[in-house]
């Protein structure tokens, strides 16, 4: 044991902005996305009670936010609760830096019906056994959307449902004369994380990583194969345009500005465009395309869960505790749809949602419930998640595999092997740093 | 002088132009897109400037934190540039003007830190400045010491000063580098011996000769040298972020690379507005420029005798 | 081997130079040295027990092709970008040296893009020069496809190099134009009146009194491709497309920071550190011998 003497002076401890004079609970949560909704949530926990303090400290992005309460934790100077994104599960769940909500909840002497969370948000986040490692917290998923205006122009009458119609409405549209029928930026995420999950075809063996640290990428044939041979054949043809090689040199923005007519996105996202296009266009969401004669899964949930890290009292614990389950009740949740785009993550709050919880946002209801129905059709045991290890730099290799299709270095058989070969590199990398350790 | 310098001066004055073009055409379209809206944003680059300055500017500085921010940039950069020049110039003396054992490893250890960014070894640097402490705790721990002491005074030693989020923090890894020990160095060796040597005779000491006759006449050099570190400072982008644990320690440019958004919040990002926000940004270093303007070329006058 | 004008005393030197040694021992050194210990072992992110794996994490690492690739493009990159910058700090040195109605002007305003922040400055650039909209975007109308940074290696490099010259030329030029105004005047007479003209002067006169300066300016932009290639990779192209700006500073930095791999990410930069201490004694090998500081 360490004994403290001497030198303790901290030129300056960590910063309380805001604390309160009294002895309330006081711990740090980071967080990095969805900044005022967050901000919101803490005020009125802080609000609600005297016997907490929540203070609530914005990071710039996951990534930086992953890695600085890496840098923290190794530095024993951790927030006690943080916000991590979907790609880092696994790297979370053997880090033996975190301790399970159903766990704090427990101790605490709190019950909590954990079935209640949709089962698409519960099994990316659960150990095998069912038990949550991190609380789901914003959440969305990745859906189509269309400019109904540019499409009718075209002569479309109905959006798109499988990759075929799609290539046919890009057809059009490109005849119609549509610059940018359809854009993506080749995120994983988006052609192949989501894409996979919706085909319900897994990523790599072992059920994505479930059953061991063994998996092997797998993604390298059959449907994505196609889907990445499809588009660099429409972008080849100027039916698909990549989002930097757009006028507004993002996807998001080029689909509000009207230049291009279809584009995969989150629901988080809606928000926006239905500003953007306000009395300009008529747009729709749909479900993710899938190609035609094949079997519709849920997609996975994106965002991002709540972890408590290691290495505080306590009192402390209870003290996150109750933050937690303030943010559990279906009223915060619908704050966070409202403010945010993100989704419902339990039953309660989509049934609050249903209820009247967004009366006055018809907008957004309208994306939620179809992000929802997206997250909640039936699955295999290949859209629980994604269990793999460094997927966050796994996502650069895809991205970067990826683009050398469109510049005609590979073809797409090439580009996705040597992702799932560098992918593989790292999987293996990835056991043997966590050699003895056990899947939870 | 009489000679026909037509075709050498009509080809300078083209180089020139080009020159001017270049260097100015970014920060024409900084202004453009700032005081555009974000409808006219999407459709491309705006050549021509809007009408929507104000509205961008008050969104910047009511909805964000780039005004705490560009204070946070200005102390931080204050810190970097004058610590920086304060031991340069130290160890730049020491090294031109003492015969000293050792002296080119010395230059040797502290040129070898110039090339290396801190992004490559950005953990680690964490490491020392949760605790500046850690290198000596290691070296106690892994040496056996700290057993000793336990043994002695059944308590073992822990030593801790944490510089994470604070300005200092954020400045101290900046200011270990060695471009202005190199800078000084140069210039140094540029001074004609014979004033030192004249000051020995007059049996002034090293510290009298530094400081009547050496800085008096590093005056430009140190002109020039602020600047660069200054803006050096400014610039920094990975450690700022990294170190600071709030975003209201944050530097500047952190702030401005904020602007840009999270892959799937599905929210678009705001060039207007991150424009904008450079627009602010970019005034305190163009000040410092601006004071210092003359002496920077006469500053950077080196290898003359 | 005391030279004159040199002081006396054993400790003022190491006094003197002790802030110095001091804070690159804390925040150079030491990370250095605990990343020399993360090299040999797999280093878990979130730290506990590590495994000591000997030499495999360089092993992994020579036989990673991407290493090599990164550490060529790199040194690629670091000679290009240093050789076109002094070359036009230079060509834009001498002509503001001659004076012209523009150069006064020009010496204020070139020294502007010092200000605008390495990462909006990538921003910035990079939006300049999109395949869309961009200043070469007339390219695509005469054949399309000869300008896209977004799709074509070869063009996110030159865009890449745009840009380190757009940041670097002011230093380079100040220091070069301090330099050419430094020669006497007496010297461009004497040489006019044996008949050399002002192109001439230029090549027999200016350039070989240069060479301190040149020299200074390649050792500053040797150094600083590395450190600013880094903002710009970060903020204009992220590595891509398809790896082709892909540089080993930035790919440590990703590997480390971003894909949590301690141990692959320092043992890289270990080496990096290597080849840096070769450079700088080569340069100084190579260069300084050569360069007249005594005119």
């Amino acid at each position: 044991m360490r004994t403290m003497f001497a030198a303790a002076a901290a030129f300056a401890g960590t910063l309380a902005l805001g604390a309160p004079a009294q002895a309330a609970t006081n711990f740090d949560f980071w967080y990095a996305a969805g900044q005022r909704a967050v901000e919101a949530q803490c005020n009125d926990f802080n609000a609600s009670q005297s016997q907490y303090h929540v203070n609530c400290v914005y990071q710039d992005s996951y990534e930086s936010l992953f890695q600085k309460a890496i840098a923290a934790y190794r530095a024993n100077r951790q927030p006690a609760l943080v916000q991590f994104f979907d790609g880092g599960t696994l790297d979370l769940l053997l880090s033996n830096a975190v301790i399970p909500v159903t766990k704090i909840a427990a101790d605490a002497g709190q019950k909590v019906d954990w079935n209640d969370y949709i089962s698409g948000a519960k099994s990316y986040y659960a150990t095998r056994s069912g038990e949550l490692y991190g609380q789901p917290y914003n959440s969305s998923t990745l859906v189509f959307y269309t400019n109904d205006d540019m499409l009718k122009k075209a002569g479309i009458t109905k959006a798109p449902e499988t990759w075929e119609e799609v290539g046919e409405a890009a057809k059009k549209l490109k005849a119609s004369g549509v610059a940018c029928a359809l854009t993506s930026d080749l995120h994983p995420w988006r052609v192949m994380e989501e894409f996979s999950a919706a085909e319900g075809i897994p990523i790599a063996s072992e059920h994505n990583g479930y059953d061991g640290l063994d998996a092997k990428y797998v993604f390298n044939k059959g449907l994505e194969v196609q889907l990445i041979t499809d588009l660099a054949d429409w972008h080849k043809q100027g039916m698909f345009t990549l989002s930097r090689e757009t006028k507004a040199g993002d996807y998001r923005n080029a689909f509000n500005s009207q230049e291009c007519a279809m584009i995969l996105n989150s629901t988080g996202g809606y928000t926006d465009t239905a500003l953007a296009l306000k009395g300009k266009a008529a747009f729709s969401v749909h479900l993710l395309p899938i190609f035609a004669g094949t079997k519709r899964y849920n997609t996975f949930v994106g965002g991002a869960a709540l972890y408590a890290m290691k290495g505080f009292d306590a009192k402390t614990y209870k003290a996150v505790a109750a933050f937690l389950a303030f943010l559990r009740s279906p009223e915060q949740q619908m704050q966070m749809v409202i403010n945010t785009g993100y989704l419902p993550v339990t039953k309660s709050g989509v049934k609050l949602m249903e209820n009247g919880g967004l009366a006055n946002y018809p907008e957004r209801k309208k994306a939620a419930e179809l992000g929802v129905e997206s997250l909640n059709f039936p699955g295999n045991a290949d859209t629980r998640g994604i269990r793999l290890g460094f997927f966050v730099q796994f996502r650069e290799v895809f991205r970067a595999e990826i683009t050398k299709v469109f510049s005609g270095e590979s073809t797409p058989q090439q580009a996705l092997d040597a992702a799932a070969a560098r992918g593989d590199e790292m999987l293996k990398r990835f056991a043997a740093t966590y050699a003895g350790a056990k899947m939870p | 002088m009489i000679e026909t310098t037509r075709s050498i001066d009509r080809a300078a004055t083209i180089v020139l132009a080009i020159g001017i073009l270049f260097a100015l055409g970014p920060f024409y379209l900084v202004v453009t897109t700032a005081t555009s809206t974000f409808a006219t944003v999407v459709q491309g680059m705006p050549l021509r400037p809007g009408t929507a300055l104000f509205a961008n500017l008050h969104h910047v500085l009511f909805q964000t934190d780039i005004p705490q921010q560009v204070i946070n940039s200005m102390i931080i950069a204050v810190l970097v540039t004058s610590g920086k020049a304060i031991v340069s110039v130290l160890s730049a003396f020491a090294i031109v003007y003492f015969d000293l054992k050792g002296k080119t490893v010395i230059f040797g250890m502290i040129l070898a830190t110039m090339m290396m960014p801190i992004e490559v070894r950005i953990v680690s640097t964490y490491a020392v400045a949760s605790n500046v402490f850690t290198p000596f705790q290691d070296l106690i721990d892994i040496t056996g010491v700290n057993d000793l002491i336990e043994m002695l005074t059944g308590m073992r030693l822990s030593l801790e000063v944490n510089l994470l989020n604070t300005y200092v923090g954020m400045a101290l890894p900046l200011i270990a580098t060695a471009t202005g020990t190199f800078l000084f160095r140069q210039f140094f060796q540029s001074i004609p011996r014979e004033l030192s040597q004249a000051a020995r005779m007059d049996g002034a000491g090293p510290v009298r000769f530094l400081i009547d006759i050496l800085l008096p006449l590093s005056k430009a050099p140190l002109g020039a040298l602020t600047v660069i570190m200054f803006e050096s400072a400014w610039n920094q982008l990975i450690w700022p972020l990294m170190i600071a644990t709030d975003p209201r320690m944050e530097p500047a440019v952190v702030g401005l690379t904020e602007f840009q958004t999270a892959f799937n919040s599905g929210q678009s990002p705001e060039y207007q507005y991150m424009m904008a926000a450079a627009l602010l940004v970019i005034i305190p270093p163009l000040i410092v420029i601006a004071l210092l303007q003359r002496l920077i070329v006469r500053g950077l006058v080196i290898g003359e005798k | 081997m005391a030279r004159d004008g040199q002081f006396q005393g054993r400790w003022w030197p190491i006094l003197l130079s002790l802030p110095q040694l001091l804070l690159i021992f804390l925040f150079f050194y030491w990370p250095v040295v605990i990343g020399l210990k993360w090299s040999f072992f797999l280093e878990r992110p979130f730290g506990g027990s590590a495994e000591f794996v000997g030499l495999a994490n360089f092993q992994r690492l020579f036989q990673d092709t991407e290493f090599y690739a990164a550490a060529g493009r790199s040194l690629v990159f670091m000679l290009t970008a240093s050789a076109a910058t002094v070359l036009f700090s230079f060509v834009l040195a001498v002509a503001a040296d001659r004076k012209l109605r523009l150069s006064g002007f020009a010496r204020n305003v070139l020294f502007w893009p010092q200000a605008l922040a390495g990462a909006s400055a990538g921003v910035v650039l990079s939006y300049l020069f999109n395949p869309a909209t961009g200043v070469f975007s007339w390219l695509n109308t005469l054949s399309p496809g000869l300008w896209n940074p977004v799709l074509d290696g070869f063009d996110a490099n030159i865009l890449l190099n745009i840009a380190y010259m757009w940041g670097r030329i002011p230093i380079d030029f100040a220091i070069l134009l301090a330099g050419l105004q430094a020669i006497p005047e007496s010297y461009h007479q004497a040489a006019a009146v044996d008949g050399a003209g002002p192109w001439r002067r230029l090549l027999d006169l200016q350039l070989p009194l240069l060479t301190p300066q040149i020299f200074l300016c390649i050792v500053i932009e040797f150094n600083e491709s590395f450190n600013q290639a880094f903002k710009l990779i970060e903020s204009m192209t992220h590595g891509g497309p398809g790896n082709s700006t892909n540089q080993l500073v930035y790919k440590i930095f990703v590997d480390g920071f971003r894909g949590y791999d301690l141990s692959g990410s320092s043992t890289q930069s270990l080496i990096l550190m290597l080849l840096f201490i070769f450079i700088v004694v080569a340069q100084f090998a190579l260069l300084e011998r050569r360069v007249n500081y005594a005119r």
